[in-house]
């Protein structure tokens, strides 16, 4: 049975992942998205603060969903209407986490196996898959249960489906069915004597009965179950008189073959019990095998909605205003009031908001002073596509911008700089294996790339690369200090109507920065002379 | 007596140079063909027949195998075959003797139906190798001996009686009751109805032994109670009919399996992209396209690695490649490629080539030298010289010779004497081959020569191709950039 919450039609996989997402989450600094998904938030004093205690396993959710890009804006509003509906239903999604989490814990302490398909090894084991049985079937029971006492508040197609395809395929009939199986194998799994009332005690005993065919050398072959159940039949003490009669009588019945008083034939039945048994809990093992992928996927999935509502915790924290970003066209890409939220988390610094539109931008160059706030808006939108992309809001009062499942980052960190050959020989394999895997629709954040080599030779060869890409219709923002490139590019499509926007970090008359992205030609007064000067000298 | 894998009566011949095998990594090729066929069947892969009848005898027969109803007819054939050896074997292992005798039945019952099935199937086709056309009238004789018809009936009408019994167990209470059963499976197909996708099997817990359990005999007693008839007649049949197997039949399971195990691999390989064709005999003129190393084929499979194919040819006058180029440039591959189209062309079955045409030989010779020995100067030298020596004995005629590294011990003058001497003795004795060498001098040692070289790209990386043309080395320093394809001319190419 599917979950179905992270899609509309299919369950969670692993594919088709951001093509070079470590890169991607070390460049906008991802982990602490991460983090703050794992971290409960608690309400004290009317003030939001930080749990101590972190789920791994919800950061891990989110980590793991987040690298798969949403694809279509289908894809993106399906997981938006989920999450606001957890947003209003915060106690029913931590309920149902706590449950799935639950099922799952309590399913490992009875010795979780892989294979629910093949013969059991031993009795033991046999065992346990009977009560592994009963467990799951008690948890999709709650499962349906809290769904149904919360619809009242859930609209999001996924919850109604989620209950829709649960009631079909796990109606009160079907419950009840699967129980009946469970009875008729009851004896196997609880064989102990039982006290009834006064001198009267029960145990269950199995009735079975087996057709067989002999044509494998006369022993029993093709075998056909035609009847199990249990039944609970008075003890009698086996060394008691009454006991022994019966067990008498058997022997001399010539119609039977009676176990009475001989091992040998005991065991022989005893495997054949064992191996009825072992064969009922196989056919059930494909729909045990569904119910405990159901609740594996349920914990992920609506982990990664837990994780989405302690982020919004956290942006409230810390004062950041959120919205849900809204799919438009291909090209469109416009924001207002665009955080950088990951700096606000970690070093908890007031952010600036950026407003502005770059629709029908194929190529932004971003220049200005250093320290003037470059790096961090072009990370602003580098984490609010990526989040916007797996369906979550985003730290802005509005953002409208395509989707770019093939997106890239390729920053340059300054520690990292530095005059030398080897250097730029793996920036320039970076680029080439970002190249390499680019696909339709791709979205490439340059962060002062190439200049690790003298400015002439950095701003040759990112001209080549960017105009090349972007006349490949590859969407390419990008920071540089590379003047002569940024002006080479300025002469060519620095007229207005062009598919190229120039922005640059304010910078007022005083020499204060405001942190803005304004449009302007590119900055003579530049930090690229500055920074060739200082590596030079180096 | 009839073979399916000898044109004339007779034995198959011993592979006389095992060392052929090892050196074009044929023994790997055949461990995945025989992949779960058997040591008696792999055992007929190191066997290579001599003469151009046998070749051809083969051939016709694989040809005509792929017929779907006739390879259909086969693989049945063999099951029950297999199934009659299964029988036996449980026979000798059980204690009872009514154990015994129906696993006798059994066994007879698999022989016929499989004498019968493929009789009639060959009866269904328009046969035309000779080979198949032998096998029909073979089994066709078999059906006429006196007493066949007899014995025929007896077992289905035995075996008919056998599958027709069920026994109904009920266990409750501590007992058993035996009774007649009917086989209706009624929890079975509750349990079906709730899990239709179930493929869960209930199986006897008794299998682990093929003697009789406890419960089992118990039952069986009660049982046969009932049944006294039919008892007493498996006693008489077993002893009336305990010789009914025929040599000729059981010869050939074997000889059917190497056809059947050569065509699944086939089939396997080409799911897997690979071209195979039947070779042409054409006296005087050999042109191969699309050849490729089988054998690396089959691990690049797995690996899921591309491999390079390789045309062949000898024009008019031309009698021997020597091929040269850089280490790792598929050199050897190339060689053993020839070595196995020869090999698949001898034993009569299609070749890992798009195309083929072949002259008959009689002889496939090889001499690898083994690489990164340790051993060396004169004993390594000794030691390929005597393995040298039979290649070259007056005796052999009309050979295919594939020489890999010969002298790469001795002095580059020596070497290249002795080698210019190997390869004049071949063409001088009219065979064809492959010469693999270091030595660029070699290949314009005499008539009849053929230069090749293993190619490089312009960035000096191997291509695996081999080709008549001397390959052009690009010289120039490459700039950082260009070198990562990150100009603009190149990435628009790349974008193409």
């Amino acid at each position: 049975m599917n979950v179905k919450l992270l899609y509309s039609y299919k369950d969670w996989m692993p594919i088709k992942q951001y093509a070079d997402w470590q890169g991607i989450v070390k460049d906008l600094g991802l982990e602490a998205l991460f983090r703050a998904a794992g971290h409960d938030s608690v309400v004290n004093a009317s003030r939001v603060v930080y749990a101590e205690h972190a789920d791994s396993f919800l950061s891990q959710s989110m980590r793991r969903v987040a690298c798969v890009p949403l694809r279509t804006r289908e894809e993106v509003l399906y997981r938006q209407a989920i999450l606001k509906d957890c947003l209003r239903n915060e106690t029913f999604v931590g309920k149902l986490y706590l449950l799935a989490t639950k099922v799952l814990e309590d399913w490992e302490k009875l010795g979780k196996t892989k294979n629910h398909t093949g013969i059991r090894d031993t009795k033991a084991e046999l065992i346990t898959d009977i009560e592994v049985f009963r467990l799951l079937l008690s948890g999709m029971e709650s499962v349906r249960n809290l769904l149904l006492e919360n619809m009242d508040g859930l609209t999001s197609k996924g919850f109604s489906d989620l209950l829709e395809r649960i009631l079909a395929e796990f109606s009160p009939e079907r419950q009840e069915e699967l129980e009946k199986i469970l009875q008729d194998v009851t004896f196997y799994a609880d064989s102990s004597v039982r006290r009834a009332e006064r001198n009267v005690f029960h145990l269950n005993k199995p009735v079975i009965q087996i057709d067989c065919g002999l044509a494998d050398g006369l022993k029993l072959g093709d075998l056909k179950l035609e009847k199990l159940e249990n039944k609970v039949e008075n003890y009698s003490n086996p060394y008691g008189i009454k006991a022994k009669l019966q067990g008498r009588i058997n022997t001399m019945l010539p119609q039977y073959v009676a176990l009475y008083k001989n091992t040998a034939l005991q065991a022989d039945a005893a495997e054949l019990e064992y191996q009825t048994v072992s064969y009922v809990m196989a056919c059930c093992g494909d729909v045990l095998q569904s119910f405990g992928a159901f609740f594996e996927q349920l914990r992920f999935q609506i982990g990664f909605y837990l994780g989405a509502i302690n982020v919004y915790h956290q942006m409230k924290r810390y004062q950041l205003e959120d919205c849900f970003p809204e799919v438009g066209e291909q090209d469109s890409l416009s924001y207002k009031d665009l955080k950088e939220m990951v700096m606000v988390m970690t070093s908890g610094a007031k952010a600036v908001g950026n407003t502005g539109s770059l629709d029908g931008k194929l190529l932004t160059v971003i220049t200005g002073a250093n320290q003037g706030g470059k790096s961090t808006f072009l990370r602003s939108i580098g984490i609010a596509q990526i989040m916007m992309q797996c369906g979550l809001m985003v730290a802005a009062k509005r953002y409208q911008s395509g989707l770019y499942p093939s997106f890239f980052t390729h920053f340059t960190r300054r520690e990292d700089s530095a005059m030398n050959s080897g250097r730029l020989d793996e920036e320039l394999k970076r680029m080439h294996l970002i190249i390499q895997r680019l696909e339709e629709n791709s979205l490439l954040l340059l962060n002062e790339s190439f200049a690790t080599t003298t400015e002439k030779e950095g701003s040759a060869i990112a001209y080549d690369i960017v105009k090349a890409l972007k006349e490949e219709g590859v969407r390419i923002l990008t920071v540089t200090h590379l003047l002569s490139f940024a002006q080479r590019l300025y002469e060519e499509m620095g007229q207005e109507g062009t598919d190229a926007a120039f922005l640059c970090a304010e910078r007022l008359e005083d020499g204060s920065r405001t942190f803005h992205m304004i449009p302007h030609a590119p900055q003579q007064t530049s930090f690229g002379l500055e920074l060739y000067d200082e590596i030079l000298k180096e | 007596m009839f073979h399916l894998l000898k044109a004339q009566d007779g034995k198959l011949e011993e592979a006389e140079n095992k060392e052929l095998f090892l050196d074009l990594n044929i023994d790997q090729i055949i461990e995945k063909i025989c992949d779960g066929w058997g040591e008696d069947v792999k055992a007929l892969y190191f066997s290579m027949p001599l003469d151009l009848e046998t070749q051809e005898y083969r051939r016709s027969i694989f040809t005509e195998i792929r017929e779907k109803a006739l390879l259909t007819a086969f693989v049945e054939f063999l099951e029950r075959m297999r199934m009659r050896s299964t029988c036996l074997e449980r026979m000798e292992k059980v204690e009872a003797k009514e154990q015994r005798q129906t696993w006798f039945l059994r066994g007879a019952a698999c022989y016929v139906e499989a004498l019968e099935g493929l009789k009639a199937a060959l009866s269904k086709q328009e046969l035309i190798s000779k080979g198949l056309l032998g096998l029909r009238e073979t089994l066709t004789a078999q059906t006429k001996e006196a007493g066949y018809s007899a014995f025929f009936e007896e077992t289905m009408r035995l075996s008919k009686e056998l599958f027709g019994f069920r026994v109904l167990l009920t266990y409750e209470k501590d007992r058993f009751l035996v009774t007649e059963g009917t086989g209706k499976g009624i929890y079975d197909a509750y349990l079906k109805e709730q899990f239709p996708k179930t493929e869960a099997l209930f199986k006897s817990p008794f299998l682990s032994d093929f003697d009789l359990s406890d419960l089992e005999t118990e039952i069986l007693h009660l049982f046969e109670k009932n049944h006294k008839e039919f008892f007493s007649h498996l006693n008489t049949y077993e002893k009336q009919w305990n010789g009914y197997a025929r040599e000729v039949i059981l010869a050939l399971p074997p000889e059917i399996s190497f056809y059947v195990a050569y065509f699944r691999f086939l089939e396997k390989m080409r799911a897997n992209g690979f071209t195979f064709c039947t070779p042409k005999i054409s006296k005087g003129s050999f042109s191969v396209l699309g050849l490729y190393d089988l054998a690396l084929a089959i691990h690049n499979m797995e690996s899921d690695r591309e491999v390079i194919s390789n045309n062949a040819e000898y024009e008019e006058g031309e009698r021997f490649f020597v091929l040269t180029g850089p280490n790792q440039g598929g050199k050897t591959t190339f060689a053993r490629s020839l070595g196995q189209l020869v090999y698949f062309t001898k034993m009569g079955l299609d070749v890992p080539a798009a195309e083929a045409t072949l002259p008959y030989y009689k002889e496939l010779l090889t001499h690898f030298s083994v690489e990164e020995s340790s051993d060396t100067g004169r004993g390594k030298l000794m030691d390929e010289l005597e393995r040298l020596k039979p290649m070259m004995e007056k005796t052999k005629e009309e050979a295919f010779v594939v020489i890999n590294e010969l002298f790469t011990t001795a002095a580059n003058y020596d070497a290249c004497i002795m080698g210019k001497r190997v390869l004049e003795y071949f063409i001088g004795q009219g065979f064809q081959g492959i010469y693999v060498t270091h030595l660029s001098e070699l290949s314009k040692a005499c008539d009849g020569v053929v230069s090749l070289r293993a190619m490089v790209d312009e960035n000096m990386t191997q291509t695996y191709r081999i080709a008549r043309s001397e390959a052009k080395e690009l010289a120039g320093a490459i700039t950082q950039v260009e070198k990562y394809g990150l100009t603009y001319l190149q990435i628009k190419e790349r974008f193409s």
